[in-house]
């Protein structure tokens, strides 16, 4: 590595549709709960066949034990290896968007990693090695690592690559992850390491409310909305005003309605139908279904694909519909998750996209 | 031929593999894998691999996921797909304590899907088991079966008195094939549905019992209901339930009827085709009917629907014994099945 002192003002993270040098993925084990890795592994083999062609997949496994069983698992299914490597690092569970780093790229063609503290979404959940992922890939990307004091997820972080960062209140601006800082001092940091300037801030819903819907990130933006291009935003929508999300969705729509880009432009808003996925193995309360946060906007853009989580539901034809109709040039591919969705995410929470750094 | 709830040996399975569709196996084996994961605790679990390569390819999984060997059992046997309850051996007691397996001519559900391995599944289990084999002089699918035990059988006519499977075959001849070879004394035919219907709605079966009404004792059936009378199946489901009102068991009993929700969530876009453009929207068969009953558990299908709570308790007051285990089933359900379709159990041979 050579020696260079890198200053994070110059770097900026870039949309996810710019293009990927790779993307990362954490293998699930069965350190989370019984059963853990076989029932998920379907997904996780769907998304490297998936993506494989296109850019690097970077497995980050357990061991040498679960390498070999994943590398065997691939040639089994005859996805084959190709573009495929491993990287032995102990991880808490399978959530690399929000434990992951943050990639970002300058004008000179480099790339670094911002390494933000990951708390468990607020200490929800234990973290103690997923929180040291960021550092680790560094270590074996041989890239520029910036330590930052702030608790942020990368699923809390939406950008246009031009300067606008669309995000909710409650799953940053939260004392659970950033006590005692301001609206201001955590603008700062955002500005300083991920280049943004122009905050568009939703409402969001937190604790006591999102549990409701079985959401423990306090309203991620990527499950929220999302950016599809420089100026126009996918949004959840339910016409259902009986669902408990739909006061949420209400809100950031009108909030939505009001922004602008960094340029001053309106958003164009483009509604995404909300499937009503349930909690499938749930054995504590029966009688009562409990709702998961399930949406369509929790994709991921990938060079020349779209990955869209699925779920056996009456919306998702309309929805993949919508979503190829934003990304003419890449083929929208469903996956279907309805084991993984139980656990509080889908697709767009189980990977890190890293950005191709293009010399200016 | 014994009531599933009854004590088993073990069950059967047929491993998933490509040659029904391009990726079948990746799409079915994390399901394959939490099945067995779930049955090997409680019996043992008998695998189906296609071919040697898949059997230490199973293997390795067993070994990986620290499996007990002595309860996986792998037999190399050439399948054509993954439907062992349909194609599988069913399997017979004495009250000798003597096993023996049944074999039904299987025909691929009338002649729809590819069949040669999977008719040859019977008789090449029982050259495996060494138990002697009765080949019945009728067709017919294990999910067209659902027995109480004592002698009552409930069957869908649509599904067994069809030209498609028993051409020139009266109703009294393949009863009295039921009887001697099933030991079956009583049985409720159900109406099931056209030909026409059944292509509109997907069944490939000619609506198999195992979908739509399941003995959970002696006599108390689950059977499949919607009040939304606007549903496909409405008048389907409703014409069986009158049936089963005015049926009886075996010693003249009325049957206890409880109802199990339908999915609401009726549409699914899982399938190869309908993930990649064109998106198109199937018509999904999913049902809760279609779980599995194995010892100390019950392998019920879920959806990830609201409805799904529901079905899961419904169960567990018939099976209070039982532990209900919930597994994601769309993808399946997408193929036209669930658990039960895939399943084919043992029973435990007792003097």
């Amino acid at each position: 590595m050579t020696e260079i002192s890198h200053n994070p003002n110059d770097f900026y993270m870039p949309a996810e549709w710019e293009p990927h040098e790779g993307t990362w993925l954490q293998w699930p084990q069965d350190i989370v709960y019984r059963g853990y890795e076989l029932k998920l592994e379907r997904i996780w083999l769907n998304m490297v066949e998936a993506l494989h062609d296109h850019e690097n997949v970077h497995l980050v496994v357990s061991s040498e034990r679960q390498q070999e069983q994943v590398a065997n698992q691939l040639l089994y299914h005859k996805i084959g290896l190709k573009n495929v490597d491993f990287h032995i690092i102990p991880t808490n569970d399978v959530w690399v968007r929000d434990n992951g780093p943050i990639f970002v790229v300058n004008d000179e063609g480099d790339v670094a990693i911002t390494d933000w503290v990951f708390n468990g979404w607020g200490d929800r959940f234990p973290y103690d090695l997923d929180d040291k992922v960021p550092a680790a890939i560094g270590m074996e990307l041989e890239i520029p690592v910036f330590q930052v004091q702030m608790v942020l997820e990368a699923g809390a972080v939406d950008v246009n690559s031009k300067g606008t960062f669309l995000a909710t209140k409650t799953s940053i601006i939260d004392p659970y992850r950033n006590p005692g800082m301001s609206q201001s001092d955590i603008e700062t940091v955002l500005s300083k390491y991920l280049g943004v300037t122009n905050f568009i801030w939703l409402t969001g819903a937190g604790r006591g409310e999102c549990d409701q819907w079985g959401d423990e990130t306090d309203s991620h933006i990527d499950i929220v909305a999302r950016f599809v291009d420089e100026s126009t935003v996918l949004y959840n929508w339910t016409n259902n005003l009986s669902d408990p999300r739909y006061k949420m969705l209400a809100k950031s729509l009108d909030e939505l309605s009001t922004a602008t880009t960094e340029s001053g432009k309106p958003l164009t808003l483009v509604p995404l139908p909300l499937p009503e996925v349930y909690q499938t193995s749930s054995m504590t309360d029966w009688r009562n279904s409990s709702l998961t946060d399930a949406a369509y906007s929790n994709y991921l853009i990938a060079n020349n694909v779209v990955l869209v989580p699925v779920y056996g539901h009456k919306n998702d034809e309309h929805s993949l519909k919508i979503i190829a109709e934003h990304f003419p040039g890449r083929e929208v591919i469903g996956i279907e998750v309805v084991a993984l969705i139980e656990h509080g995410g889908a697709i767009g929470c189980v990977t890190q996209p890293q950005p191709l750094p293009l010399k200016k | 031929m014994p009531a599933e709830r009854e004590p088993h040996e073990g069950t059967w399975l047929q491993w998933p593999h490509d040659g029904p569709f391009p990726d079948e196996q990746i799409r079915l084996e994390s399901l394959w894998l939490a099945m067995t994961d779930a049955l090997h605790d409680h019996e043992t679990v008998h695998i189906v691999a296609v071919d040697e390569r898949q059997g230490e390819h199973i293997q390795h999984q067993a070994t990986y996921y620290g499996w007990d060997e002595s309860s996986i059992d792998i037999h190399v046997i050439e399948t054509d797909d993954v439907w062992a309850r349909d194609n599988g051996p069913i399997f017979l007691v004495n009250d000798c304590g003597e096993l023996a397996i049944t074999a039904w001519n299987f025909n691929g559900w009338g002649e729809r899907y590819p069949f040669n391995n999977d008719r040859l599944v019977p008789e090449n289990v029982a050259a495996a088991l060494s138990i002697p084999l009765f080949t019945a002089p009728i067709t017919l699918e294990g999910g067209g079966l659902e027995v109480n035990g004592k002698g009552t059988l409930i069957a869908t006519r649509s599904s067994i008195i069809n030209p498609n499977r028993n051409p020139g075959k009266s109703q009294a001849e393949i009863e009295a094939a039921l009887k001697e070879y099933l030991g079956i004394k009583h049985i409720i035919w159900l109406s099931g549905a056209s030909r026409e219907f059944c292509d509109a709605v997907g069944s490939d079966t000619d609506l198999h019992i195992d979908g739509y009404a399941r003995f959970t004792d002696e006599s108390t059936v689950v059977y499949t209901w919607t009040d939304d009378e606007s549903n496909i199946f409405y008048s389907v489901l409703k014409q069986h339930r009158d049936e089963l009102r005015s049926a009886t068991t075996e010693s003249g009993k009325p049957l206890t009827l409880i109802p199990l929700p339908k999915p609401e969530n009726a549409a699914y876009s899982t399938l190869n085709n309908s993930t990649r453009p064109p998106f198109e929207t199937t018509s999904s068969l999913a049902v809760y009917a279609n779980f599995y009953i194995a010892n100390n558990i019950v392998l019920a299908p879920v959806y990830g629907d609201i409805n799904d709570a529901r079905a899961k308790s419904i169960l567990a007051e018939q099976f209070p014994n039982r532990e209900i285990i919930g597994l994601p089933a769309s993808v399946l359900a997408d193929m036209g099945g669930m658990m039960h379709c895939v399943t084919q159990q043992q029973p435990i041979i007792m003097e």
